[in-house]
């Protein structure tokens, strides 16, 4: 099952190189990771995708807290969290197909960012499996090369994860 | 001041009494520093030896060991000791020297990315790179050490930094580190741990190297089992945490542990275990054991990442061990909670008396010189002393464990999470340094012995009260074991037959010794070992075939327990 875990961490060098070599020498599945500063530079946040029953979890979070550079683990409750990611999807367009293209990325609320005589590049945010969908359709015009951030999670309504919220 | 006298001074001020270490190119600033401000120093003859020699200290004392290494093959050759302090956790703060910060990253003379490379071996390690973070750094990581669980922790300087100027600090630094106390929940959750200990008629207290480590711990379990009656078993990092001729302790569980104990933990319908961590060398396969008989597992760590980790327990206490028990001793019920544990009880009684009297064949010495009796011999030949036991790793670490009595806690040194061969010989250096009035009892295996041999040196220069007790089988014991148990007898390497004439290498680093080959030889020679305060080398040679037993083969439980004779 896949579990979304956000973690605040120190801003420090080396930081996201910490948290990835605990998954990997604990054998946890990492589906995708993104990090980034939060509204305090001294402080990152880590948004990981991790597949794990139900006990590995409690595990992984318990290990994440033992790191000393850890200031704070969420794992987000299932249904009261909403994730994204974006995507760049460099395709094969010319004059002919260049129509069917912009109707597809349009009904996915994309944006075609760059165009040239034979290519497009389409900028698209969603939760995967949105950009899976829109890759399947876009497929048969011709994927040159795809770009993906990693889903970051945020919670819904006045749940805040801060150093200071519970 | 520099940054090395600066790092001096600071360990000064913490009273570190002695440090270990080798010196080197990085770290010749320091060494520099070391000898005009008289810091006590400990220079063994290899930094595995000194990484090793500092757990002894640390295992003796539970105050940090300090040991420093020079940059490149110095700082990896620290890698297994810092490994082994962090499945033993034990306190250690490394200081290694780097190469510069100019030529970091630039494959420098003797550069080793130790940092990255001890990353997943350290409780956090720290790579300075600015002057006014050195003394913080070292502040920070010398807490770390002792703070919850102990560990290693390793402190990376780059060597341009042991020459510049140290600002003068103004108070504390600022810590990188957010510290999280354990969270002490016992008291609340006595209440159930006893209404457990009530509905349960097969109830078995395990504990663990944490009621070692734990301050006060010792003697809380004492009273605790003392006012309870409950029997009470240990892991082998437990050996000597309560009094090992209590008739209450069963002895030690495990892969080699005694038929009284693994009965116990196998047919308990309750296990509350403190301060052990259900290493697989405990319970061989957890989903069998909690799929077999229906027991309560009570779970009490001071690390909470430890407790669910191998089995899933139905209580769970974060907390200190000395508190669990200080807790539990202060809400005791008044009424008799133990009313169903008297059939358990005798049964593990009868079960100890049966093996006992297989023991006392055992202990009886003859000129096969089995390991048993050998080392039953000189156990009693320090009866009364607190001598500090200290073993390699492998058959003689386990016979020593199972046939040794040690007569207070934080007596037995060995590597158990790790399983380091070579550690005997430096964990005996550190201990000794430790405690220089107790006598220090090392048994080492003929190959155990040869993996830091030139650690005899410093028991030469020290003359500490080291008693080296070479239990020479000619062969890798344990692996030995295995083959012949489990692969046909196919002795793959495993046949050392071209040992030295170990007493003549002792003569040659000026050490006292002699060779017992029969039983009176034995006898004589621990007698001259016992008299004299110097170090000494008793190489005895063992019968090539014995087993260690009782064995519980990887994987299995303690219901597939191998005992000749029960």
């Amino acid at each position: 099952m896949r579990h979304n875990i956000s973690i605040l961490v120190e801003n420090h060098s080396g930081v996201l190189a910490r948290v990835a070599s605990l998954f990997a020498r604990r054998g946890f599945n990492i589906e995708s990771l993104a990090v980034g500063t939060t509204a305090n530079a001294a402080i990152s946040r880590i948004s990981v995708s991790v597949v794990a029953d139900d006990e590995e979890i409690i595990q992984i979070v318990k290990q994440l807290h033992k790191l000393p550079i850890v200031l704070k683990v969420k794992r987000l409750e299932r249904d009261a969290h909403f994730t994204r990611e974006l995507a760049f999807i460099k395709v094969t367009c010319d004059d002919q197909t260049r129509t069917p293209v912009l109707q597809i990325v349009d009904i996915f609320r994309g944006h075609i960012v760059d165009v040239s005589p034979n290519t497009a590049t389409i900028e698209i945010s969603g939760d995967s499996d949105k950009i899976e969908a829109l890759m399947e359709l876009i497929a048969p015009f011709g994927i040159l090369e795809v770009v993906r951030t990693g889903q970051i999670s945020i919670e819904r309504g006045d749940r805040v994860l801060s150093l200071d919220s519970e | 001041m520099n940054g090395a006298q600066s790092i001096i001074q600071f360990l000064k001020d913490k009273g570190v009494n002695p440090a270990f270490g080798y010196p080197g190119g990085s770290v010749i600033v320091l060494y520099d520093a070391i000898y005009q401000m008289n810091f006590p120093h400990i220079l063994t003859r290899h930094e595995q030896g000194a990484v090793h020699a500092a757990e002894g200290y640390a295992k003796i004392t539970g105050k940090p060991g300090v040991v420093f290494a020079t940059s490149g093959p110095g700082a990896t050759n620290l890698v297994t000791g810092i490994a082994d302090a962090y499945l033993d956790s034990v306190p250690i703060l490394a200081i290694t020297g780097a190469v510069s910060r100019n030529a970091i990253g630039k494959d420098a003379f003797q550069e080793a990315d130790i940092t990255g490379i001890t990353q997943p071996i350290t409780k956090y390690n720290y790579l300075v790179m600015s002057p006014e973070d050195l003394i913080p750094t070292l502040e920070e990581a010398w807490n770390l050490t002792t703070e919850g669980r102990p560990g290693p922790v390793l402190v990376n300087i780059p060597k341009d930094l042991f020459l510049t100027e140290i600002p003068e600090r103004n108070g504390k630094g600022e810590g990188v580190i957010i510290h999280r106390p354990p969270r002490k929940v016992a008291a609340n959750r006595v209440p159930r741990v006893y209404e457990a200990l009530r509905s349960a008629s097969k109830p078995l207290l395990l504990v663990g190297g944490g009621v070692v480590l734990s301050e006060g711990g010792s003697e809380a379990l004492r009273e605790f089992a003392e006012i309870t009656g409950i029997p009470v078993a240990g892991t082998m990092m437990a050996k000597g945490v309560i009094d090992e001729r209590n008739p209450q302790y069963l002895g030690m569980v495990g892969m080699h542990g005694i038929p009284q104990a693994n009965t116990a933990i196998g047919r308990c319908d309750l296990l509350l275990a403190v301060g052990c961590r259900f290493s697989d060398r405990i319970i061989g396969n957890p989903e069998k054991y909690t799929q077999g008989i229906k027991r309560t597992i009570i779970h009490v760590d001071i690390d909470p990442a430890e407790i669910g980790k191998n089995i899933r327990p139905d209580i769970e206490i974060e907390d200190d061990a000395c508190n669990f028990f200080r807790c539990m001793i202060e809400q005791l019920p008044t009424d008799d909670f133990g009313a169903l544990w008297a059939d358990w009880k005798s049964e593990l009684i009868q079960k100890a008396e049966r093996y006992a009297k297989i023991c006392k064949k055992l202990h009886d010495l003859d000129d096969r010189l089995l390991p048993e009796a050998v080392i039953h011999a000189v156990s009693e030949a320090y009866r009364g002393e607190n001598p500090i036991l200290v073993t390699d790793v492998g058959q003689q670490q386990i016979f020593a464990a199972q046939h040794f009595v040690v007569e207070s806690n934080r007596s037995f040194l060995t590597s158990g999470g790790l399983g380091t061969m070579g550690t005997g010989l430096p964990y005996a250096i550190g201990a000794a340094i430790a405690a220089p009035d107790r006598p220090v009892v090392l048994f080492v295996g003929d190959g155990g012995l040869q993996m830091t041999i030139q650690e005899l040196g410093p028991l030469k220069s020290l003359g500490l009260n080291v008693k080296v007790v070479i239990c020479d089988n000619q062969q890798l014991g344990m692996v030995r074991q295995w083959q012949e148990l489990f692969y046909g007898k196919r002795y793959s390497q495993t046949i050392l037959d071209n040992n030295p004439n170990f007493i003549q290498i002792a003569d040659a680093y000026g050490l006292k010794g002699g060779r017992a080959t029969c039983a009176g030889e034995l006898m004589a020679e621990i007698e001259k070992m016992r008299e004299t305060k110097e170090p000494y080398v008793l190489h005895v040679m063992l019968d090539v075939k014995e087993l260690v037993y009782p064995m519980i083969p990887a994987g299995k439980n303690p219901e597939d327990m191998m005992m000749p004779g029960m």
